[in-house]
C-alpha cells in the first residue's frame, strides 16, 4: 500500500505538465528580468578583459553563473593561470551543493531529470524554487500540486523547469545584448545595475521575515557572519561557512521550533 | 587568449558550476532523513540569502557603500508593504540611479 502510494507521487511530481511548465515560465520572469541588465554588464566587462564576442558569449550559455562569471573574467583579466581560474569558481560555486541538497527534498527526479535540472539551480533560481507555494500551482481543473511528505511538499518537476528555462534566457540573451551593445553604452547606465540582483534576494527574503521573526535572525546573523569571515577569506567560503554555521546554530537553539517555520 | 587557455578555463568552469549543483540531485530520496538535516536544509535558503545579501550589497557602488544600502532600505520596505517583485527591483534601481 505505502509502495503504491509512493509511486504514484512519484509520477505525479515528475510527469511532464506544460501548464506547470508555463506558471514555472511567469514564476520565473522578475528573475530573467533581473538577469538581463546583469548578464549585459558581464557582457561589456567580458569584452574589456579581452574576450572575444564569441567567448563571452559562450561562457553564459556554458556556465550560467553569475558570481563565478564575473570573478573568472576579472581573474582572466589579470592573466591568472587557468587552474587557479578554475579552482577559485569551484569554491565559490560549492554552496550550490548545500542549495541543491535542500531542493532535492522538494523534487521527485529521475536521473535523466536531475542532469537537466541540476544545470539550472542557482542563487535565484533555487530560491524562487524552494519558496514556491505548491497551492498556487494549479492544473487544468484547478487543483493545486501538492502532494506532501510529512515535511515537504513536492514541487512538480515542469514548474522548477520553467523558472529555470526562463532565467536561463534572460542570462544568455543579456549577455548577447551586452556583447553587441558594449560600444555604446554609457557605464553610468552599466554601473549600479548590479542592485537588481540583491532588490531580489531582499524581495524574497522579506515576506518570509514578515511571517517569522526567527528567520530575519537567521538571515541576518548569517550576513553578518558572512561579511566578518569574508575579511579573511574568499567570498565562496564565507558564504558556505557562515551559510551552514548559522543554519546549524538556529537547530540546534530552536529545535522542534524550526519544523514550524 | 589563446583558443587553448580559453578551452581550458571553460571546460574547468562548466564541471566547477554544473557538479555542484547537480549530484546532490541525483541522490534526491523519498526517504526520511534525520530530524535536525530536515531542519538544517530548511533554514539554509534563509541563510543563504542572508549572506548573499550582506556584504555584496556593499558593492553596488564600491568606493560609496552607502549606495548599495540605500537601494536595499528601498528594497525592503516596498517589499514589506506590497510583496511585489517586479515593483521591488524596479524602486531599488530608481534609487540607486537617483543617489549616483
Amino acid at each position: 500500500m505505502l509502495n503504491t502510494d509512493r509511486s504514484q507521487k512519484t509520477e505525479k511530481g515528475s510527469e511532464w505538465s506544460t501548464r506547470y511548465f508555463w506558471q514555472g515560465l511567469r514564476t520565473g520572469l522578475p528573475i530573467a528580468l533581473g538577469y538581463f541588465p546583469t548578464a549585459m554588464a558581464f557582457g561589456v566587462v567580458a569584452l574589456a578583459a579581452g574576450l572575444t564576442e564569441k567567448q563571452a558569449f559562450l561562457v553564459s550559455i556554458v556556465v550560467f553563473s553569475g558570481a563565478g562569471q564575473f570573478m573568472a573574467i576579472n581573474l582572466m583579466g589579470s592573466g591568472a593561470a587557468p587552474i587557479s581560474i578554475i579552482i577559485a569558481n569551484l569554491v565559490i560555486n560549492l554552496r550550490y551543493t548545500v542549495m541543491s541538497a535542500s531542493l532535492a527534498r522538494r523534487l521527485r527526479l529521475s536521473w535523466g531529470q536531475a542532469l537537466y535540472v541540476g544545470f539550472g539551480v542557482t542563487d535565484e533560481t533555487f530560491v524562487m524554487n524552494y519558496l514556491a507555494d505548491p497551492k498556487a500551482i494549479v492544473d487544468g481543473q484547478g487543483n493545486p500540486a501538492t502532494q506532501g511528505t510529512e515535511h515537504h511538499e513536492i514541487l512538480p518537476t515542469s514548474f522548477v523547469l520553467g523558472v529555470n528555462v526562463v532565467s536561463y534566457l534572460g542570462w544568455v540573451l543579456g549577455t548577447g545584448a551586452g556583447v553587441v551593445f558594449a560600444g555604446v553604452l554609457p557605464s553610468r547606465i552599466t554601473a549600479g545595475m548590479g542592485v537588481v540582483l540583491y532588490a531580489m534576494f531582499i524581495a524574497l527574503l522579506v515576506p518570509s521575515v514578515a511571517r517569522s521573526l526567527r528567520i530575519g535572525c537567521v538571515a541576518v546573523a548569517s550576513g553578518i557572519v558572512c561579511w566578518l569571515l569574508g575579511l579573511v577569506l574568499p567570498v565562496g567560503w564565507a558564504m558556505i561557512l557562515a551559510t551552514s554555521a548559522i543554519a546549524g546554530i538556529g537547530v540546534l537553539i530552536w529545535g522542534e521550533g524550526v519544523d514550524s517555520l | 587568449m589563446s583558443a587553448q587557455r580559453f578551452l581550458a578555463i571553460l571546460v574547468g568552469m562548466f564541471l566547477g558550476t554544473y557538479l555542484p549543483r547537480t549530484v546532490p540531485l541525483l541522490f534526491s530520496t523519498d526517504r526520511p532523513l534525520p530530524r535536525w538535516l530536515e531542519r538544517w536544509l530548511k533554514l539554509v535558503p534563509y541563510a543563504a540569502l542572508g549572506a548573499l545579501i550582506f556584504p555584496g550589497i556593499l558593492s553596488v557602488d564600491a568606493e560609496r557603500p552607502w549606495v548599495g544600502l540605500l537601494g536595499g532600505f528601498a528594497a525592503a520596505i516596498v517589499a514589506w508593504k506590497w510583496n511585489n517583485l517586479l515593483l521591488t527591483v524596479a524602486l531599488a534601481l530608481l534609487v540607486v540611479f537617483l543617489v549616483r
